[in-house]
């Protein structure tokens, strides 16, 4: 049996947070992995990772619970949240049904909810993922944040701290 | 005619609406950023970053398909695949980013250009990712037709079809009488089609043999499964001997 659901599901704890990352110097990119706990257990290779960018403050915020087999290697995303993804929307596959949410188009904050993507009596994830709108206006850092412990089941989120955003004159953006 | 006149204006609406949004762009202090009518296997859109440079403008793809490909642990593969792409376009990359430099008047082209590359490298990643699972499941099919079968595999899992191609299978084994071909076919458009095809090919000849692919799960195929169907035998990976035994017969 997968052991997905049931990682997606329980209540976690993150073990430890070691801050974000340094700015990757072609992007700005800045991440973070932190281990997930599971009534005290450290679960193989299960983290919550973040991203962001340090010169673009106040957009393009992921968070994602992963479970890295090997670290660098293949992984497995579980469930992610985009919030003011510079990718734009997101835009969902019309096949296979049913899902309200195929052929959709949904905006630059969305969810990538484990429930609408996993397909129990196959015991897989659907092969063309599908992400739905996020019911509450998210406008900042800390709003989303709870929402992902609320949503992923993280119930220390806070321990978060805001990614390191390099704020000047213009760098709020449209 | 007055309810066909009011379509007509609704869906004129909404085509207007859906190309707007087709392609958008931003601009920030030093950045423009587009979403093109591309879609990235996640479902996002393809996304181009240009920003001044000596000669005009760099116009690159800021990295999104790097971090579309590191969502699947994949990341290693893309220096070299990106690499392949670019070079085929004049395209250049770094470590994350695939890009080029232009004067002003040919930016239009290098978005196109940079965007097309950004998604193929992901695509084929991607795939990739997909005969990693052949690999797996491949693995595994050895074993069990061993267990099933004794030693009864070819050296070379390799035969002849009718059109005088050479295919080559997971595990070919000599049984009573006749051949059987196993082969391990992951959940991949790719993997199922050349299966489909090696099996026809067979199946032309004077003394076929039993054509059998191996799957994660049927049920998980959806459409494909049919085509796979048609070309011989399907059975799943974890199916007892007795089905391995029956499908070799």
């Amino acid at each position: 049996m997968s052991p997905f659901p049931t990682l997606a599901r329980a209540q976690k704890t993150i073990a430890a947070f070691s801050g974000w990352s340094q700015p990757e110097p072609e992007t700005g990119y800045v991440w973070f992995d932190a281990p997930l706990d599971i009534e005290g257990v450290t679960e193989a290779g299960f983290v919550l990772h973040g991203g962001a960018y340090s010169n673009r403050p106040e957009v393009h915020v992921t968070f994602e619970m992963r479970i890295s087999k090997t670290p660098g290697r293949r992984c497995v995303p579980l469930s992610r949240i985009d919030w003011r993804s510079l990718t734009g929307g997101h835009t969902n596959p019309r096949w296979p049904p049913p899902s309200e949410w195929n052929g959709r188009t949904v905006s630059s904050t969305h969810f990538h909810d484990f429930e609408i993507n996993w397909v129990p009596e196959q015991g897989r994830f659907r092969r063309r993922q599908l992400a739905r709108e996020i019911e509450e206006d998210l406008q900042r850092f800390e709003q989303l944040r709870a929402y992902t412990g609320k949503h992923f089941r993280i119930n220390n989120i806070e321990i978060v701290d805001v990614p390191p955003w390099e704020y000047n004159l213009f760098s709020r953006g449209p | 005619m007055v309810s066909a006149v009011i379509s007509a204006n609704t869906l004129s609406a909404a085509v207007d609406a859906a190309v707007r949004d087709l392609v958008s762009a931003r601009h920030w202090d030093e950045a423009s950023l587009i979403n093109l009518p591309l879609i990235f296997p996640s479902g996002s859109f393809v996304t181009v970053k240009l920003t001044p440079s000596a000669g005009g403008a760099r116009v690159s793809d800021g990295g999104f398909a790097f971090r579309e490909i590191e969502s699947i642990g994949a990341q290693r593969s893309f220096p070299r695949i990106a690499s392949d792409i670019a070079t085929r376009e004049g395209l250049l990359t770094n470590r994350r980013e695939i890009y080029v430099e232009v004067p002003v008047d040919q930016i239009q082209r290098a978005i196109c250009e940079v965007a097309v590359s950004s998604w193929q490298v992901a695509d084929k990643i991607y795939s990739r990712a997909a005969d990693a699972e052949e690999a797996d499941i491949e693995e595994y099919l050895r074993d069990r037709l061993v267990a099933v079968f004794g030693q009864r595999m070819r050296p070379e899992p390799k035969m002849i079809g009718a059109s005088t191609s050479e295919w080559e299978f997971s595990a070919v084994l000599d049984l009573d009488g006749r051949p059987a071909v196993f082969q391990a076919v992951a959940n991949h458009p790719n993997a199922v089609f050349r299966t489909s095809t090696a099996f026809h090919d067979l199946a032309a000849l004077d003394s076929a043999p039993a054509c059998v692919s191996v799957v994660r799960s049927k049920a998980a195929l959806g459409a494909r499964f049919g085509i796979l169907a048609q070309a011989g035998r399907v059975i799943e990976e974890g199916d007892p001997s007795d089905v391995f035994a029956r499908a070799a017969a």
